[in-house]
């Protein structure tokens, strides 16, 4: 029951359980004395009248509320005739039920090649990754300069810094691998969706292009699962990017693949980036399911915003910036609510949670004035501010999570099915340090508190790509057309479709 | 294209409450633009009230295109405006998000603030239209700033939602559209590091433009789609 009140308002409430109070404290304490004494009597009192009037308001609010909520059902009842979302399964031949192979195989008996184009944001990266997971040679052209000044990605100035740079990194990388020409390597992949609309059609045109002139097979990569398989990139086993001394090369049949890979379908997947927070099961290639999602901001975006309010760079997103002074700050310092504490399932939210940050930091400059808090914070408060903020936001995530394999645990006793304790952890934010050491940790205390913690299989192991790679890039695209070719699976390259919009389809299905 | 106000007339309750029209008030806004005397000012206690008003505007936009039963809703909703202003999880993006979900009919589309992307695009009727969401806090005024976003167009063409519109500076704006600030009611004895101020009331204050706008405005009150909100 909300008893605040703000001077100079005249305030009429109205509360779930239906009871109204009425105009400023003095009437109010009024009232209810008079009430009280009242409460046996029960004639035509001024005050009976008052309940009386009060029920009727509650009446007209109720009728309101309802009048209102049935207009907007109305709406959304209506044929929008929303362009239809086309969701993502991998194709199969109709007879055999295998994957459609629609621009043909590379052989797969010795380590191939693939070219990968990667556009969906403001990032334009190509690489050539062999089928073993070592990337031969990568070029990216960050956009992070050109957007500072504005302070985050424009997408027609992203677009046009694509078009300018694709030609030239995509020639860099192929150059960086040792080729002389794109004849030399054995498929061609891009991200097609989800991402920003124009910038994808940068990199799309010109990869189909490439596969056509060439005559490669092509795939059309899907930005989150291409993500999602980076946890699988058998980095530790031969890859030079990790300046690892083991240089052993597995050739790549399937038999081997599967020695060579550090994590098995079926496993969790956590993603955090700019733009998405979600975890899913992941069951195959091109089959996963979400458990849970954001319901407003993403995590990055929740970095974005507490950078922004704290006067932090921002071009390229405010994380690490957030990230690194939140080193120098008291995680405790500043009290934050843990965002849907009492909900029971794995959804996240971090809208209420920068709100909160906001007015934590108001509170601390002791003023309510807008815009300049920048200026007002000492150093040490930022800090103290952005740790804290990092704290709870990976606290909020901890909860999800650990409900998100709970369950899972739970399923695989009540259901059988296969055992999930692979957990990835993908996407920008995944190259937060904070963020990796304390999931970490999660694995951990999720292992012990379960029966039979000795046993190997039951212990919770946590993959999360190198920090560099976690980011938007080429080899991203490279490697997720590679596991696709793997199984089987390849795509029409004179087809033109991107998709901004790009949803699992096991997703759209549990709608 | 919008009418006028007679057809209203004849379609509109007549029962009118004496308290509908006493309830409005004039309040001063955050903003420094002036309040106009239609004014509506909304008490709103949390942000799915927020969500379920912007849900509101766009169902009466769209009850609106099928006037007379024509279907109509591409010239009826293209140049619609709606500036959204207020402090940083005020609700700006709530509003957006209800009238989105109701405007696509999707009760899961994905709505965040488009602070990194600048637009968001929304396309509907098969994508013959489009709403453009935007946040423009980053951009300072300069109308070099404002060539990506082709705003001549989207003011002509389609439907945006503005957050941050004073970002917009010197760049020309329509004079028919809707002003909306949104601000946190905070109580200086709240010290309750427990709220994420989804359970902290709101003041929405909505300014109408232009008799489009008024006329729209002052029928969703009389029709009392508002009553348990207004102040």
């Amino acid at each position: 029951m909300r008893g605040n009140q703000a001077p100079l308002l005249t305030r009429i409430f109205s509360t779930d359980t239906g009871t109204t109070a009425s105009t400023s404290t003095q009437e109010n304490a009024t009232q209810i004395v008079s009430n009280l004494q009242n409460q046996t009597t029960r004639t035509g009192t001024h005050d009976n009248q008052q309940v009386h009037r009060n029920k009727k308001k509650e009446k007209r609010f109720n009728e309101a509320r309802n009048k209102r909520r049935k207009l907007i059902g109305l709406a959304k009842a209506m044929d929008h005739g929303q362009p239809g979302i086309v969701t993502y399964q991998l194709p199969r031949h109709s007879e055999t039920k295998d994957y459609l192979a629609a621009s043909g195989l590379p052989d797969r008996t010795r380590p191939f090649t693939v070219l990968g184009i990667e556009s969906s944001c403001d990032d334009t990266g190509a690489a050539v990754v062999r089928s073993d997971g070592v990337i031969l040679g990568e070029a990216l052209a960050s956009q992070g300069d050109i957007h500072e000044q504005w302070g985050g990605v424009v997408p027609g100035l992203a677009r046009d810094a694509h078009e300018d740079a694709i030609d030239r990194i995509v020639d860099l990388a192929v150059e960086r691998a040792g080729f002389s020409s794109i004849q030399e390597i054995d498929a061609i992949g891009v991200t097609i969706g989800p991402g920003l609309e124009i910038c994808l059609r940068v990199g799309a045109t010109k990869a189909r292009e490439l596969a056509q002139t060439f005559q490669k097979p092509f795939v059309g990569v899907h930005h989150l699962e291409a993500h999602i398989l980076m946890a699988r990139l058998p980095l530790e086993e031969a890859s030079p990017s990790t300046a690892t001394t083991n240089n052993f090369v597995f050739p790549a049949t399937d038999l081997v693949h599967e020695t060579v890979r550090t994590m098995q379908f079926p496993f969790l997947a956590l993603l955090v980036s700019g733009g998405h927070c979600q975890i899913m099961k992941c069951l195959d290639i091109g089959k996963y399911s979400i458990i849970g999602g954001t319901l407003d901001d993403s995590l990055g975006e929740a970095y974005d915003k507490v950078a922004r309010l704290l006067g932090l760079p921002v071009g390229g997103g405010g994380g690490p910036a957030v990230e690194a002074l939140a080193k120098q700050g008291d995680p405790t310092a500043v009290p934050l609510p843990i965002p849907l504490r009492n909900r029971k399932d794995c959804d996240f939210s971090f809208a209420g949670l920068k709100t909160a940050v906001r007015r934590a930091a108001e509170k601390i400059c002791d003023t309510e004035m807008d815009g300049n808090l920048e200026d007002l914070l000492t150093d040490q408060d930022k800090a103290n501010i952005a740790a804290s903020f990092q704290n709870v936001a990976i606290k909020h995530i901890e909860q999800r999570l650990e409900r998100a394999m709970k369950m899972v645990e739970q399923e695989e006793q009540e259901q059988g099915g296969s055992k999930i304790r692979s957990l990835a952890v993908v996407g920008g934010v995944a190259a937060n340090q904070e963020l990796r050491a304390r999931l970490e940790t999660l694995c951990e205390r999720c292992s012990s508190s379960q029966d039979n913690d000795d046993d190997e299989e039951d212990r919770w192991k946590m993959f999360v790509p190198p920090p560099r790679l976690c980011t938007d890039q080429g080899s991203m695209s490279a490697w997720a057309a590679i596991e696709r070719i793997m199984v089987g699976s390849t795509d029409d390259p004179t087809s033109r479709d991107v998709y901004a919009r790009y949803p699992f389809s096991l997703e759209h299905e549990a709608k | 294209m919008y009418e006028g106000p007679d057809h209203l007339n004849s379609r509109r309750s007549h029962a009118r409450h004496p308290t509908r029209h006493s309830a409005r008030r004039l309040f001063p806004t955050s903003s420094n633009e002036d309040t106009t005397t239609n004014a509506l000012s909304l008490e709103i206690p949390t942000a799915q009230d927020t969500e379920e008003v912007g849900a509101l505007f766009a169902a009466v936009l769209l009850k609106d295109c099928f006037r007379d039963g024509i279907r109509n809703e591409q010239n009826f909703l293209k140049g619609t405006t709606i500036f959204l202003d207020g402090d940083l999880g005020a609700g700006k993006t709530a509003f957006a998000r209800g009238f989105l979900r109701s405007a696509t009919g999707d009760d899961n589309l994905r709505v965040t603030s488009p602070t990194f992307l600048l637009v968001n695009v929304y396309p509907i009727l098969g994508g013959s239209l489009e709403i453009h969401h935007m946040d423009v806090y980053r951009l300072k005024g300069d109308p070099e700033d404002f060539k990506p976003l082709n705003l001549d167009h989207v003011f002509a063409k389609h439907v945006s939602l503005i957050e941050w519109p004073q970002r917009l500076g010197s760049v020309p704006v329509p004079e028919d559209r809707l002003d909306i600030n949104i601000r946190i009611l905070s109580d200086d004895d709240d010290d309750d590091a427990t709220e994420t101020g989804s359970n902290i009331s709101r003041m929405m204050t909505i300014n109408p433009r232009g008799p489009l706008w008024e006329d729209r405005l002052k029928e969703i009150v009389d029709e009392g789609y508002l009553e348990d909100l207004i102040l």
